[in-house]
């Protein structure tokens, strides 16, 4: 097909790839500074317990032991987002097995290592509670003194009038889904450099996916303006929203970098980011779906009990999310949703791709075909009867300006459905099935009437390449590269012209980071309206160069023509050199500060919040083996509305990633908590899925061209997982005609269902 | 503890320096000698992103102790790329889109060119047997059975070329 762009809508390769292969590529454990030192952080074993005392002589008088602090050492402030909640150090008690309790910096990590062996801490374990609902029993232990029934958020949000609709329907269903704790896993462990200027201002180099709301939570952490900190990030080695937000060592390695004069480096361990860092908020829960006997999908209910952990940081955020999105995929007329986020004495939760909508993704599209199955109609034509469709406004004020669920569902089912193996095999042993399941998400998000855009600035060389800068971060997703692709294309310059720097919030135009898929949507405009600026300014100095009206100027493959007389033409290169380099002066400059034309919530959390909405459908093939339970994901079908494909190769690589990481989740991963110590920190007992475990899949992108997002472009990285834990749990059905409610599906789960008479021996 | 004298070979040139015996074979390739192209993902041999070449075959130099790597010939992913140029298996995995954040990269490719010296033209069961102890949380691995695919046919239509 031709295309009418030269750099936009095609497979690209990712421009920093050749340092990745190479390993060029810097990350944060890779950079080092003349007299840097190690910090290590000491944590509680106990979930729940008082600080009674805490001597630190003996580590301090380790050698290579240049400082050692503890919770006085800090500014005493709480910090946090919706709940500030924490102290960088306990302060009187711990809440977590994992809590930061004190830390050491030391010339070498075994120095470090050995110090904190030799602190002191002579704790008091004091009863925890380890289940939500436990923890909201009137008189159960607090997690925090200031937070009675240990609830950290509740939300009600009602719509239209669900009790007369549940009234009225021909059917009402109701379940309750579990779903799990999981950690996103990024290859690269989380870590920071912090290093105080000898003007006083605080450099802090990390790896994260917002640099900008960094520099402003970990000022809020010292207690110092946000301007008096520079976050500089490097190479991330993965992201999946566990690096959007600061941890606890941020301002650690600060208090220790002022303490000690020199610039201090803490790196997690593997074992420290199962045991510390924030999982998944898992979730229990009920749902409730009114229904007409043609198939139509009247209304909603839910009520939901999560774990928000000892601390909340973004939870109240992702439990919002877990209560609203969903209604959204269909046409209901109404919904009612009470929520509740409660305390406990178990690792701190917050964002993980899907950021809370994964959650009741699970619990909706299971109960869809639970629901279709028990009135006897195809699941797949419920979801096609009763799909939200471009130009509606959904029950929570969302305008659909592009949609192409429909689109999704019906070829992600036709392609699960194509080249499928028999469903029995070795005499009924192997099972097969399949299953579909749909996914709504967001391209960026508008919380009230905040900010939700992103600026850009875009700058010539004097050699015709382009510098771009923007706020947001790369953390391998390729976010360089649709960037660099979009300047290209808007400039009609070469993709090999284009230099995207890294992301130093001294620099960079402002950005809120990267999250809510908003990257590609809201950053790429910002990108793109920056560099159409540039543009006219560099035909306003090539028309002066050549005598000739700025509007019968074009630019391609880097030179500058005459429409109406090509011959006459200069290079990119020879108008930029003239702009800067003589009297010609031209600024060949451009800071665009972009914010979509969305109206935000209001109070209720109702209103059009996200530049573009995102659409999908899964179709999964599985086989379960009846005898060991176990289920292997054959082949997966992924079809994706990513409005219009910048870099369709980079959207592939998020669809299979994404898959792989939505599989896990089903199937294998899971953080398993004994009394509140976590037994399996470590990539040998929490399995990842490996290159053995992958299905087949198929990417299918359904282009809707967006009218807001650039060149049509919406998000993509989060809805990839979304809709895959519920489309195994449907295929699974389809194949052994068990419903597993709970996350993960192991094997032993699978087995007792599919074997309910066989009881586990002595009881 | 006392120091010894670690002399080896990395990336074919020699190398011979004290280093404490406790200190892992990937502590001296990031710390002592700069190679920081290897990379750390838990520490524990399960990721397989520290993943070198030991006399050819793949390591996790987090599980090697400095004194078992003394005397033999280490490949680093900075001892892959010819001078100024990409090897084969770079080029591959750049081309298929094998790279996201790029954490996984060096280990993977080395353990794909352990596999590839010895065999052009693997089956993708060998594929994935080949960089079955890799983890990716990127990609998904799709693309990296495709780029070694890629790899291969390269390499051998350049052994044809030759």
């Amino acid at each position: 097909m031709q295309t009418k762009h030269s750099a936009v809508g095609r497979d690209a390769d990712f421009i920093d790839a050749a340092e990745k292969v190479t390993g060029r590529a810097r990350y944060l454990d890779d950079l080092s500074f003349p007299g840097m030192l190690h910090g290590k952080i000491l944590r509680s074993p106990y979930p729940h317990a008082r600080i009674k005392g805490i001597d630190i002589s003996r580590a301090a008088s380790l050698a290579g032991v240049k400082a050692v602090i503890t919770s006085a050492d800090c500014p005493g402030i709480r910090f946090g987002l919706d709940n500030p909640d924490v102290y960088m150090l306990a302060v009187d008690k711990v809440r977590y097995a994992g809590d930061e309790v004190a830390a050491v910096a030391a010339v070498s990590e075994e120095a470090a290592e050995e110090a904190l062996s030799l602190i002191d801490v002579e704790y008091e374990p004091l009863p925890a509670v380890y289940h939500p609902a436990e923890a909201m029993v009137p008189g159960a232990p607090l997690v925090h003194e200031d937070k009675p029934g240990n609830i950290a958020k509740i939300y009600e949000i009602v719509r239209g009038n669900v009790d007369e609709d549940f009234a009225s329907c021909d059917c009402v269903f109701e379940e309750e889904f579990g779903t799990s704790l999981v950690q996103p896993c990024y290859l690269e462990p989380f870590g920071v450099i912090a290093d105080w200027e000898p003007n006083g201002r605080l450099t802090i180099w990390t790896g994260i996916q917002s640099a900008f709301h960094a520099r402003a939570e970990i000022a809020k952490a010292l207690g110092i303006d946000p301007s008096s900190v520079t976050v500089k990030v490097p190479y991330i080695g993965g992201g999946f929203g566990g690096k959007i937000w600061i941890r606890n060592f941020h301002p650690i390695a600060a208090v220790l970098a002022r303490k000690t004069g020199r610039p201090v480096k803490i790196v997690l361990s593997r074992e420290e980011e199962f045991i510390a860092s924030r999982a998944r908020v898992a979730a229990g829960i009920k749902l409730k779906l009114g229904m007409m006997r043609d198939g139509t999908m009247v209304c909603k209910e839910a009520e939901i009990i999560a774990d928000n952990g000892a601390y909340s940081w973004a939870a109240p955020k992702i439990l919002l999310n877990m209560s609203m999105r969903t209604d959204c995929l269909y046409r209901f007329r109404s919904s009612r949703t009470v929520s509740r986020l409660v305390y406990t004495n178990h690792v701190p939760t917050s964002g993980f791709r899907g950021y809370g909508n994964a959650q009741m993704h699970f619990a909706l599209e299971s109960m869809v075909d639970i629901c279709a199955r028990k009135m006897g109609l195809d699941p797949v034509e419920v979801r096609l009867k009763n799909a939200v469709r471009s130009g509606d406004t959904t029950l929570h004020g969302w305008k659909l300006r592009s949609c192409g669920l429909s689109e999704c569902i019906d070829k992600a089912a036709a392609a699960i459905k194509e080249g499928r193996l028999p469903g029995e095999e070795a005499g009924g042993r192997i099972r097969r099935g399949v299953g579909v399941a749909c996914m709504t998400h967001v391209s960026g998000n508008r919380g009230g009437d905040n900010f939700d855009g992103s600026s850009a600035m875009v700058r010539f060389q004097e050699d015709g390449r382009l510098l771009v800068y923007s706020g947001e971060s790369d953390m391998g997703q390729g976010a360089r590269t649709v960037f660099a692709q979009i300047a290209a294309e808007a400039l009609g310059i070469p993709l090999s012209d284009v230099i995207v720097m890294p992301v130093d919030t001294d620099v960079s135009p402002f950005g809120y980071g990267s999250y809510s898929s908003r990257v590609t949507t809201v950053g790429g405009k910002a990108v793109l309206l920056a560099a159409r600026q540039v543009r006219d300014q560099l035909l306003k100095l090539a028309g002066k160069l050549m005598n000739e009206s700025p509007d019968r100027l074009e630019i391609r493959d880097g030179v500058i023509f005459d429409r109406l007389d090509p011959g006459r033409r200069m290079t990119v290169a020879e108008a930029c050199r003239a702009g800067i380099r003589t009297r010609q002066a031209a600024e060949l400059t451009a800071y665009v500060t972009y914010d979509p034309p969305t109206e935000g919530t209001d109070s209720d959390y109702y209103g059009d919040y996200s530049s573009a909405y995102n659409y999908g459908a899964h179709g999964v093939e599985v086989e379960v083996d009846t005898e060991t339970g176990q289920v292997r994901v054959l082949r997966v079908a992924a079809a994706h509305d990513v409005g219009f494909a910048i870099n369709p190769k980079g959207v592939r690589g998020q669809i299979s990633g994404g898959v792989a990481q939505g599989t896990g989740w089903a199937l294998c991963e899971n953080l398993v908590l004994k009394e509140g110590v976590l037994q399996n920190p470590s990539l040998s007992s929490y399995i990842l899925m490996t290159i053995k475990d992958m299905p087949s899949i198929k990417p299918i992108i359904v282009e809707t061209d967006d009218p807001v997002g650039p060149y049509g472009a919406k998000g993509v990285g989060e809805p990839t997982l979304i809709p895959v834990p519920p489309a195994i749990a449907n295929a699974i059905e389809d194949a052994v005609g068990v419903r597993l409610r709970d996350l993960p599906f192991t094997p032993e789960k699978i087995f007792r269902a599919v074997n309910p008479q066989l009881k586990e021996a002595g009881k | 503890m006392k120091p010894f004298r670690f002399t080896a070979t990395i990336n074919g040139r020699p190398v011979d320096l004290p280093v404490n015996p406790h200190r892992r074979l990937l502590d001296v390739i990031r710390d002592d000698l700069g190679l920081t192209g290897t990379k750390e993902g838990c520490g524990e041999g399960e990721c397989g992103a520290c993943t070198v070449l030991l006399n050819g075959r793949p390591v996790n130099a987090c599980l090697v102790l400095a004194p078992e790597a003394a005397g033999c010939e280490i490949t680093t992913i900075e001892g892959v790329a010819p001078e100024g140029g990409l090897h084969p298996i770079q080029e591959a995995f750049l081309e298929a889109g094998a790279v996201q954040c790029g954490y996984c990269t060096p280990g993977m490719i080395l353990a794909a060119k352990a596999l590839l010296d010895k065999d052009l033209s693997p089956t993708d069961q060998a594929i994935k047997t080949a960089v079955s102890g890799n983890l990716c949380r990127c990609t998904g691995y799709i693309k990296i059975i495709e780029a070694v695919r890629l790899a291969a046919a390269k390499l051998s239509g350049e052994g044809d070329a030759v």
